[in-house]
């Protein structure tokens, strides 16, 4: 374990900022903390990199206790949110900040920022100032800029946040190849569960100040440990149910989890859209269908959002996609029904 | 120690209720030279205003109040000052409206002339006057007049175009931000260009106009240059404190006088402290900036108005540069040179010991302004707020109050300061103490859109605190320090109140030079020397100009 977090607690005032977070990360792992703004996911960034102090709790790096190590003695590279280069400096003395810091000679942090330069393509840029480049380009500076001294683990806070979703994609890509050729460990924050699937060997899930699951992509989408993972991390129909005799009953109808452990009485179930059956036949005992009517639809090309109810009384709304092309034959279905597969449905609560 | 230094934790949210020595230390240091050099001072005069022969009481407090003559004098100070602060104000009003809002042409020219005021010393209105309608003014002369300039009105249109610089550029701030929409749906709705004016503009600029009424009346009612000479018989507590300090020796009275001056000033400066703070809340960021169309009539009239305003005040300065150059005004009115030879009392000197007192002030200012905003917004502690308050207290101190009360303080052998006293550096520190509160507030602005995001990317790559400063906050900084700069070392040529009380034969200036000469009669001197201070002024601010301009620093504002 390269760095263990245990306990850590802050406050801001009376805002509880981090409530008791515990985690431990493993050298070269690429880790994302992910959570919607004001989850505490920066502020985790920001006592990992010195930049707050905890009230609660303790940081090991290899073994150390960081508490007693300033921000500025850490050597962690940190990319900010906004980049801040320095706005006075040229891309090339921005590189070469940290080294200047560190008491490189003069030589060999010409060197070094040339190199850095290279790695992140842009070397015809080194005299321009911050101001002279796009967003893309200064966000290549701050990751040499971070990368420059050799630091011994990477912290990037929404690195990508304010680029156009283009530069964005490819960014991400390069990042990720640059931080696997290196083996440098990485913690990068972000609110975009698209980012931290794409990226992340493991993803961190923070709400208000608490981590509520750890995992791969693959884990936190197939198995949410909560109905907030669950809706924050692709799409979940979540639908109230209740416990008859055994069984789940939603809207009346008896559905079938395979998830569910012996004597639980779920009380909420999620399935995803994409693994919601619609059947254009007559819901009978037999099939195990609930029936359902449409309330609307979205064609997509590839694919079809279909709104649908059921249930009689209270009615539940399930959203379903299915293929582009089947919309047509299920709109004009004369009744229509859905199946819950057993094994896609989760049980939130 | 040093590590308790660069920590940076600095405060996001609220502050630790922790202090520790670090946090403080840089506190401390700032904050005792202002302990020393502003709030010392005014407690002595605080203290000596209640010293009587009896000891300590209200004594001469009731004495002045008894006094027949000091109620008239101080009904005259706020007479004169409402008639002063009312004209400036309206009339600096209506040119910065057609400055920002109408198709004039040349309105960069006219903007020049607004501001030419402050680039001469402030008795020069006065001296202008009275080379024009004194006895022996040319007015008078030439067509045989008998206007009699000295006196109440003397004193009120001297003050007017004194505070017109100030009053035009507060406005013109004010003005310059407006929003096109409004103007577009009061014209949609059908309303006069009056109507929109009162109902849209008029509002959206109180706060400036507020700022500009505190601003003019605390400058006219501790001036005491322009009473002095155009005043005559008329006295204000201005020149009363200069009688009774320099005439009489009379601290005692001259501390009370001095306490009486600042409490009407205290006032203004407070209230014009917090109006300010909320003239910038009223633009959102959709605004849409408003384009002014041309119209005839109302560009017709607000030449009309700008012409004379324009008039008056380069004729006023032109007749100084004018008499500078004659033989012997206003008997021999051809040209000449020789009053430019200063073959009087102390020669050239004074205005020597002026360039080197404002070369100091704008070296210190700068130092200690950037300093004391460093400080308030990168150490923030309990101690801040007390910091921040001493930093912009001398706004509400009056020059003269404040060179009183360093007598007071300073002109005791038992003081460490003693040893600069009488010295051209304790004239610089004066003038520091007397401007520190807008130097500090220009750096502090500068220093709140430098943001601390840079302090913290400079620390996660290995740069301490004093690294950081070094190769981040000052070179970013810099455009403001050359501003700062300029600004101290403007107001110290120019000045006359702040410096009254401590200059000697030895360290006379250039500005206290033109009131003795003007006071002796040698008025070919006086304007001699003033035209010397309006061009020292001119030329440091074209240098600086130049410099910024070298550097790609184009916007950054010299003129405040």
């Amino acid at each position: 374990m390269t760095l263990v977090i245990s306990h850590v607690t802050k406050r801001f005032g009376q805002m509880v900022a981090l409530d008791d977070i515990s985690l431990s990360i493993d050298s070269g792992e690429f880790i994302c903390f992910l959570g919607p703004s004001g989850c505490g996911k920066t502020t985790l960034l920001r006592v990992i990199a010195g930049l707050e102090q905890v009230e609660q709790g303790s940081v090991l790096f290899e073994g150390r206790d960081l508490a007693e190590i300033p921000a500025r003695k850490r050597n962690f590279g940190v990319v900010f949110q906004s980049y801040s280069l320095f706005p006075n400096m040229s891309a090339a003395r921005n590189v070469g900040y940290g080294l200047e810091c560190h008491g490189w000679p003069r030589a060999e942090i010409d060197a070094r920022v040339q190199e850095m330069l290279r790695v992140v393509a842009l070397s015809e840029h080194a005299r321009k100032l911050p101001s002279q480049l796009s967003g893309g380009q200064q966000q290549r500076v701050a990751l040499a800029r971070a990368l420059a001294t050799n630091p011994r683990m990477l912290l990037l806070d929404e690195p990508l946040s304010a680029l156009d979703a283009k530069v964005r994609k490819n960014l991400r890509i390069e990042i990720r190849e640059l931080q696997r050729r290196l083996g440098i460990t990485t913690i990068m924050v972000t609110h975009d569960q698209e980012e931290a699937l794409a990226m992340a060997d493991r993803i961190v899930v923070i709400e208000a100040g608490r981590i509520v699951q750890v995992g791969n992509a693959h884990q936190l989408y197939e198995r949410p440990a909560s109905r907030f993972v669950a809706e924050f991390i692709g799409r979940m129909n979540v639908l109230p149910v209740s416990a008859a005799a055994g069984k789940i009953l939603l809207a009346g109808y008896p559905v079938g989890c395979e998830e569910r452990t012996a004597g639980e009485a779920p009380r909420l179930i999620g399935i995803r859209p994409e693994n919601v059956c619609v059947v254009t036949e007559e819901a009978t005992d037999a099939n195990g269908a609930i029936p359902a009517r449409i309330r609307s639809t979205v064609y997509l090309g590839n694919i079809a959002e279909i709104v649908l109810s059921v249930g009689k009384g209270h009615e539940q709304e399930i959203v379903a996609e299915v293929p582009g092309h089947a919309l047509r034959a299920i709109s004009e279905a004369p009744s229509i029904a859905v199946r819950l597969p057993a094994d896609a449905v989760k049980v939130l609560e | 120690m040093m590590s308790a230094i660069v920590t940076t934790d600095l405060p996001r949210g609220k502050v630790s209720n922790r202090i520790r020595l670090g946090v403080l230390l840089p506190t401390i240091i700032v904050g005792i030279p202002l302990i020393v050099f502003v709030l010392y001072p005014l407690v002595q005069i605080l203290g000596r205003s209640f010293s009587t022969r009896d000891g300590f009481g209200f004594g001469n407090y009731a004495a002045m109040l008894g006094n027949e003559r000091f109620v008239r004098i101080t009904y005259n100070s706020v007479d004169m000052t409402l008639t002063s602060t009312v004209l400036a104000v309206v009339l600096a009003y209506v040119f910065a409206y057609a400055i920002q809002r109408s198709t004039l042409p040349a309105r960069g020219l006219f903007r020049m002339i607004a501001v030419l005021p402050l680039f001469a010393p402030s008795l020069v209105q006065a001296q202008g006057l009275v080379l024009l309608f004194g006895r022996n003014g040319i007015i008078n002369r030439t067509f045989g007049l008998g206007i009699d300039i000295y006196g109440y009105w003397g004193i009120v249109i001297a003050s007017v175009l004194y505070v017109f610089p100030y009053a035009f550029l507060i406005l013109s701030a004010a003005l310059a931000v407006a929003d096109a929409r409004l103007y577009e749906s009061a014209q949609m709705l059908g309303a006069s260009k009056w109507r929109a004016f009162r109902t849209v503009t008029l509002p959206a600029t109180r706060y400036g106009i507020a700022a500009a009424v505190f601003v003019c009346f605390t400058l006219v009612i501790t001036d005491f240059g322009n009473p002095m000479v155009i005043g005559g018989d008329y006295t204000v507590l201005a020149s009363e404190v200069y009688n009774q300090v320099i005439g009489q020796a009379n601290f005692e009275m001259g501390s009370v006088i001095g306490m009486v001056l600042l409490i009407p000033a205290a006032i203004a400066a407070i209230t014009e402290k917090y109006i300010s703070a909320r003239q910038h809340a009223l633009i959102s960021e959709q605004s849409k900036p408003l384009i002014p169309r041309p119209d005839r009539t109302r560009d017709t009239l607000l030449g009309l108005v700008v012409g004379m305003i324009s008039v008056a005040i380069v004729a006023v300065m032109a007749v100084v540069v004018f008499a500078s150059f004659v033989h012997l005004w206003p008997y021999r009115m051809d040209f000449s040179l020789r009053h430019y030879a200063f073959d009087v009392q102390n020669g050239i000197q004074p205005l020597w010991n002026s360039i080197w007192i404002s070369l100091m002030a704008a070296g210190v200012g700068v130092v200690v302004v950037t300093a004391a905003a460093y400080v308030v917004e990168k150490f923030a502690s309990p101690a801040t707020r007390l910091l921040y308050f001493l930093a912009i207290l001398p706004a509400a101190v009056p020059g003269m109050v404040l060179g009183l009360g360093y007598i007071l303080a300073f002109n005791n052998p038992s003081n460490p300061v003693y040893a600069i006293y009488g010295t051209l550096f304790i004239i610089a520190v004066a003038n520091v103490y007397y401007y520190h509160a807008q130097g500090f507030l220009i750096s502090s602005t500068s220093m709140k859109q430098i943001s601390n995001r840079f302090d913290e990317a400079s620390a996660t790559l290995g740069g301490g605190r004093f690294h950081t400063f070094v190769k981040v906050t000052l070179p970013l900084m810099l455009p403001t320090i050359v501003g700062v700069a300029v600004f101290f070392f403007m107001r110290s040529m120019v000045t006359l109140s702040a410096v009254i009380f401590l200059v000697t034969p030895h360290t006379q200036v250039a500005a206290v030079s033109v009131l003795y000469l003007q006071d002796r009669g040698a008025t070919n001197q006086a304007a001699a020397f003033s035209v010397c201070i309006v061009a020292t002024v001119v030329v440091a601010l074209l240098a600086a100009r130049l410099l910024l301009n070298i550097f790609g620093y184009r916007k950054m504002p010299l003129i405040r």
